[in-house]
């Protein structure tokens, strides 16, 4: 932001940024708006049916498994990989390119070594928390599931399912921070013993495995130290060397001890995270506010640290990296409030930052009203969805219904764009795994057809059985990615942090490492589904006004037949989900049950069922020309609904009315389900509280049991012109909360660009 | 037999219609014709065809179910005739695309009582409440004292946004039972009023000195705040903005709470369309931030005792 404006100025802000800080946004806005933290997938394939076919997850950014650049998809800026440009510098290097590739523990920890060992310690003027990569671990290693896999995930997309199974999950920092990398390395060592007495070879190899992936992190933390020594010697700007040292002096500390400062242990977070995101996708990293009160009331105790300090080390932190933590929720006793000081400071420093980010507050009904007040005061002020509102008691009574003990379920925190985890107890691929709903609908229809149906009842018997059949196609196609999964690309970061892998000498994505391993699948189409199936049922049975064959015949030509527009505008007008319209309402709880229902009469081999979530982030967008036109009176075209969020522009009925509908559906049946609201500033008049009104709404939706609100305050105009001139300042200051993740809207792909101006800007609601 | 209204539209998170975030009801039928009006569909009492002209796909359908001729088609519809059309609704009943739709539903007072009762929480959750506007609320005076009797003991915020223009009898009726008057004072000149608006403000002065002793002698809890709109080459005067500013500074004190002047938008151009009706404020711009302060810095200046408050939408 080279005209000096800062979003603690331009969103009224109290908390206001100083020298040193402003000096970090700027690198953040300049290595944003350079196009230098971009995540990119394979193709529009992998949005609708997560996966590629290609790349085993996201699109690695260069390397042998990296797509073209005319092919990829930029999905936005939320990655915390800092490109440099070009491939990782020692490639041939790679001990399994020197030395013969095999999928096993042994062989991918030796690459881990190599690869950490030759990642350069990375430490910047200005910096007092350090960390930044380059390259992830599938650039430069073979990540290639073998071909039975692909045959099965072939026919699983044929039949509209697919995804992939690579992080998503939410260790638990706690762990680290007790023990440090020294404490960690030493539980390896004597679990090791353990296991080797009872002669368990397996996990004595794991283990030996996990040894030199941590001995190589203990090196890669130090080496962040000797830099900024280094750096400090040759440096004569007093306070810029200052900083330098105060970084050597805290990587030292922490490369084998425990963090015993805030300071110390935000460090250690920071580099957990680096050494975690080189091995592939991101995660969770849990409640923050309970993993550094402690630190911080024993620095405060101390006379050590002031809340100012705290603050702007942990907006420092927020500059780096906007991971998916979260503040608030509930103690273990599963009732009383667990909002405490660090929730305000770690709210407070992104009031002072802005800008992307993606923490959450956990909302429950014991909630510090002032602190609740305030998380939606920053949403109202700074408008881009910051933070997520999340209702922890539909979460908690969710993962109760699924399985898990409750003393588990209440330690509850939002861990990525619509899902939550218990920290260090689940591994259960959220958010990577995908059915789109049409596909099963399209063939029912076909099946109907030829069969001559003339009942709605026997209709609908059709549609579950395809359901079904589309489940368990998936299913399989899972399961056979679970043979493999622990060999082929183990998440031992992970695992050093998580309750079993390291007791029981085995990968957090391997059978019985940790507690629970119920898959999540999020469903493409849902409220698609429900008009369609509402509109057949209502024009060909009920009302006898059009023949299925009509139907199918209109949409497949895309609705360019004779008299097909006034037939599609007839479809398009019938009763809507979103609206508050009981009938049709009912329709979408049939459909998203049924195939809640079917996934969870699914087993994974891991143990667990499948478990839907009605959300899916960004299939919606690229998904129309690939299913073609539904029933529903949409056109090819045209993007599918997000999520569970009615199809764009039919919530005729003001936000109420779609929230009534929305929480008609019961969320403590799903694994998440988010809200998206778009608000026209001009909504709030100048004397009123944007805080107290998303407040009073957002508690509205929670108590009628919705489960996350995503907010966004613009003006949807501006976007238009935003994307007329993105090189505009003002454009590219632009962030929004996109589906569940945020991003600087210039950034995206065009469609997805295209897709969010389409959306409903409320005015007047 | 309960009394029945015809409501152009209710909206449940209404924030610029009273205090807080409060359900709005919109009565159809108004006594005065403003040339600005903001919503065209609510001036006639009667049921009225609005037809989206850019929702239309020439279907026909419509022409085959009209007995009076009232359509005329071209590509699509090239308008309704007015004068033909009985509202008897058999276009909007069989128009697939919904580009023909009725202006107003008949709601009976139980129907509104549920449409409220229904938001009650949201609404008092945002310190809001219920506006009854239009429209003119006050001439459907005994419809709304039905709903709002049989909410009494909801403990409600009531607002009755009025344009003044209504018998003394009706606010003498529902003050009482409501919380805030939200009354308009649009142009104090008479024969200015009678250009703009059809009707001069010999009444509407009458009523609201009128309503301000009720209040006072009968020791009401009813507050009122006074709304102008700030319409260019209408009210948005210089001369006008004194002299109602020099009105409200010479009330005894604590008459009123608040005085809006409310910056005129065009964002109910379509409306027109929709209702068969020419604006002639279609192409009007909005105010500059700046003129709109100005007026806002004058009120001040001449009413020093009055609340005053700046809103609606101004040029970016």
């Amino acid at each position: 932001m080279s005209n000096g404006r800062y979003m603690a100025d331009i969103n009224n802000s109290q908390f206001k940024p100083n020298e040193r800080i402003k000096q970090l946004i700027e690198r953040r806005d300049w290595l944003s708006e350079n196009h230098r933290r971009d995540m990119y997938c394979d193709n529009a394939e992998f949005l609708i049916y997560h996966w590629s076919g290609l790349a085993e997850t996201f699109s690695a950014a260069t390397g042998e498994q990296a797509a073209s650049e005319e092919e990829r998809i930029n999905i936005g800026d939320n990655s915390c990989r800092v490109d440099v440009g070009g491939p990782f510098p020692y490639l041939d290097q790679m001990p399994s390119k020197v030395n013969g590739y095999e999928p096993n523990v042994t062989n991918w920890a030796a690459d881990y070594d190599f690869f950490l060992r030759h990642s350069e310690a990375e430490v910047f003027p200005y910096e007092e928390i350090v960390g930044e990569f380059h390259w992830q671990l599938d650039e430069a290693r073979y990540y290639k599931y073998p071909a039975s896999h692909k045959e099965l995930g072939l026919k699983a997309r044929e039949l509209g399912a697919g995804g992939f199974s690579l992080a998503h999950c939410c260790p638990d920092l706690k762990i680290g921070l007790e023990l440090g990398w020294g404490g960690l390395l030493q539980k390896v060592r004597d679990s090791r013993a353990r296991h080797a007495k009872n002669y368990n070879e397996k996990s004595v190899t794991y283990l030996d495995a996990s040894e030199k992936v941590v001995l190589s992190v203990i090196d890669y933390v130090r080496r962040h130290s000797e830099k900024a020594l280094a750096l400090a010697e040759k440096e004569c700007d007093h306070t810029i060397k200052a900083s330098y040292l105060t970084v050597a002096e805290v990587c030292e500390n922490i490369a084998e001890k425990a963090p015993s400062t805030f300071h110390e242990a935000l460090q250690w977070c920071m580099l957990y995270m680096i050494v975690e995101r080189i091995n592939g996708h991101g995660n969770g990293y849990g409640r923050f506010d309970q993993l550094l009160q402690p630190f911080y009331e024993a620095d405060v105790k101390a006379g050590r640290i002031d809340r100012a300090r705290a603050r702007d080390l942990f907006a420092e932190w927020h500059t780096k990296y906007g991971a998916y933590i979260s503040f608030g929720g509930v103690k273990e006793d599963g009732v009383s409030d667990a909002t405490n000081e660090m929730s305000w400071i770690g709210l407070e420093s992104y009031d002072m930052v802005g800008g992307y980010n993606q923490l959450g507050v956990l909302w429950h009904k014991n909630i510090d009203p002032a602190f609740y007040e305030y998380s939606c005061d920053v949403v109202g002020r700074h408008g881009c969805g910051v933070p997520a509102l999340l209702n922890a008691e539909v979460m908690t009574a969710s993962n109760l219904r699924t399985g898990f003990e409750e003393a588990h379920a209440n330690n509850i925190s939002y861990s990525g764009c619509q899902w939550y985890c218990i920290p260090g107890r689940e591994y259960q691929d959220q958010d990577v795994n995908c059915v789109v709903l049409p596909a099963p609908m399209f063939r029912a229809i076909d099946i109907a057809i030829e069969q001559n149906i003339s009942e709605w009842s026997e209709f609908y018997n059709i549609y579950t059985r395809e359901v079904d059949k589309t489940a368990d196609a998936f299913a399989d196609f899972k399961n056979e990615a679970y043979k493999y999964h622990a060999s082929l690309w183990p998440e031992m970061i992970s695992s050093l942090v998580s309750y079993g892998p390291i007791e029981k000498g085995r990968d957090i994505t391997d059978f019985d490492a940790v507690d629970y391993n119920y898959p999540s699948v999020n469903i493409l189409g849902v409220p698609n589904v429900s008009d369609s199936m509402y509109a057949i049922k209502h024009s060909v049975f009920d009302e006898h006004k059009y023949s299925l064959k009509a139907i199918r015949d209109a949409y497949k030509s895309d609705w360019t037949g004779q008299g097909e527009e006034t037939m599609r505008q007839y479809l398009l007008n019938l009763p809507k989900f979103g609206n508050d319209i009981d009938d049709v309402d009912q329709m979408a709880i049939l459909i998203s049950e049924q195939i809640r229902a079917a996934l969870e009469s699914k087993r994974s081999i891991k143990g667990g069922h499948f478990r839907v979530s009605l959300f899916q982030y960004m299939g919606h967008t690229v998904a129309g020309p690939y299913l073609g036109a539904t029933p529903d009176g949409r056109k090819s075209e045209e993007p599918l609904a997000h999520g569970m969020n009615p199809m764009h522009g039919r919530n005729k009925n003001g936000i109420v009315a779609t929230a009534n509908s929305f929480c008609k559906l019961d969320f403590r049946k799903y694994q998440g389900g988010s809200f998206q609201i778009e608000l026209h500033p001009s909504y709030f008049p100048e004397d009123m509280s944007r805080g107290q009104f998303v407040k009073a709404f957002s508690e509205y939706f929670f108590n009628m049991g919705g489960v996350q609100i995503n907010l966004n305050v613009l003006d949807l105009e501006h976007l238009k012109d935003a994307m007329e001139h993105p090189d505009r300042q003002e454009s590219k200051e632009i962030v929004v909360k996109v589906t569940g993740y945020s991003a600087h809207f210039v950034l995206m792909d065009r469609k997805f660009q295209e897709e969010f101006v389409k959306r409903v800007n409320y005015q007047s609601l | 037999m309960s009394k029945t209204a015809l409501i152009t539209q209710i909206n449940p998170l209404s924030s610029h219609d009273g205090e807080g975030v409060r359900i709005t009801i919109f009565f159809k039928g108004c006594s005065l014709g403003c040339a600005w009006c903001h919503n065209p569909e609510t001036c006639s009492p009667y049921q009225e065809i609005i037809w989206r002209r850019q929702m239309c796909i020439g279907c026909g359908e419509c022409m085959s179910v009209c007995k009076n001729g009232a359509l005329k088609l071209g590509g699509a519809i090239e308008y309704i005739d007015r004068q033909k059309c009985i509202v008897c609704g058999a276009c909007v009943e069989r128009c697939p695309s919904k580009a023909l739709t009725l202006a107003a539903t008949d709601y009976s007072s139980d129907d509104i009582v549920r449409q409220i009762t229904k938001n009650e929480p949201l609404f008092k959750s945002m310190n809001g409440g219920v506006t009854f506007s239009g429209g003119e609320p006050a001439l459907q005076s005994e419809f709304i004292e039905e709903v709002v009797d049989k909410l009494s003991l909801h403990n409600i915020h009531f607002a009755l946004d009025s344009c003044g223009q209504a018998p003394f009898a009706a606010y003498e009726k529902l003050l009482p039972k409501i919380d805030l008057l939200l009354f308009d004072i649009k142009e104090l000149d008479q024969k200015k009023h009678k250009i703009f608006t059809g009707a001069d403000n010999s009444l509407i002065l009458d009523n609201f000195h009128k309503i301000i002793s009720y209040i006072s002698e009968n020791s009401l809890k009813a507050k009122v705040w006074i709304r102008t709109p700030l319409i260019p080459n209408y009210t948005a005067s210089a001369e006008n903005i004194s002299a109602i500013a020099q009105l409200l500074n010479d009330l005894p004190p604590k008459s009123i709470e608040r005085w809006e002047i409310c910056s005129f938008n065009n964002m109910c151009i379509d409306k027109y369309r929709q209702v068969g009706k020419s604006w002639a404020l279609g192409n009007e711009d909005l105010l500059t931030k700046q003129q709109a302060e100005e007026f806002l810095s004058l009120a001040k200046e001449i009413a020093p005792k009055i609340n005053i408050r700046l809103t609606g939408l101004t040029r970016r």
